[in-house]
């Protein structure tokens, strides 16, 4: 409970729980909402971020592999992150987010400054363990 | 639109600076590139427009970079 925020102690009001307990809020430590396709190609149009909390770039390592660089820094690697992800096509095909990171050590362990995602295919027909680009990338972190 | 590229193992890595994040691209590449590795800041009009190839991406840093990831 340590990094915990109690909004009480910011906004003067209280958050309370079904109980009428006063809980804990954890606030989003970083955000960025990307394009992962053709915003990497020539003369794109605008930046491939669209907007962003606490990130100061973001890689792109090669198709479907992406690094976003924090600000500053977290607190320790111990985060959470969440995502969305979906194609350019007209299904909209879901894709999954992970962290480039096993048990074996093989890929890149999240940093305290940043984190290596790739993107996948993940609709209910299709499962590709290839990364693939995807319009539109969504991650947050919270700790 | 400025980028950065940088090696990153059999392929280039492209750096895309947060816009209006209080920082120069200079600075951001120094900060986010890793340690040690040259960097080249390019426009965006230098990429390949063929992607189907991206991973196999290639760039010459021996003497063409313009700082070095701290």
């Amino acid at each position: 409970m340590s990094n915990a925020r109690n909004i009480a102690s910011i906004a003067g009001e209280d958050v309370l729980n079904a109980s009428n307990e006063i809980v804990p809020v954890y606030a989003c430590r970083a955000w960025v909402n990307f394009n992962g396709t053709d915003a990497f190609s020539p003369n794109p149009s605008t930046s491939a971020i669209r907007d962003y909390g606490n990130v100061s770039s973001i890689f792109q390592n090669g198709t479907g592999e992406y690094t976003v660089n924090f600000e500053i820094p977290m607190p320790d690697a111990n985060y959470v992150l969440t995502s969305s992800s979906n194609d350019s096509n007209s299904d909209r095909g879901f894709h999954v987010i992970t962290i480039d990171y096993d048990e074996s050590g093989v890929g890149t362990a999240p940093s305290t400054t940043s984190v290596k995602i790739i993107n996948r295919v993940a609709s209910s027909q299709t499962f590709s363990s290839t990364p693939l680009d995807c319009l539109n990338a969504m991650v947050a972190i919270f700790r | 639109m400025k980028l950065a590229i940088f090696p990153n193992e059999e392929t280039i890595s492209v750096l895309v600076p947060a816009p209006n994040c209080g920082l120069t691209l200079e600075q951001i590449c120094a900060k986010d590139v890793p340690t040690g590795v040259k960097y080249k800041i390019i426009d965006s009009s230098e990429l390949p427009a063929d992607r189907e190839f991206r991973n196999a991406w290639d760039y010459d840093f021996t003497n063409s970079y313009d700082g070095v990831g701290v």
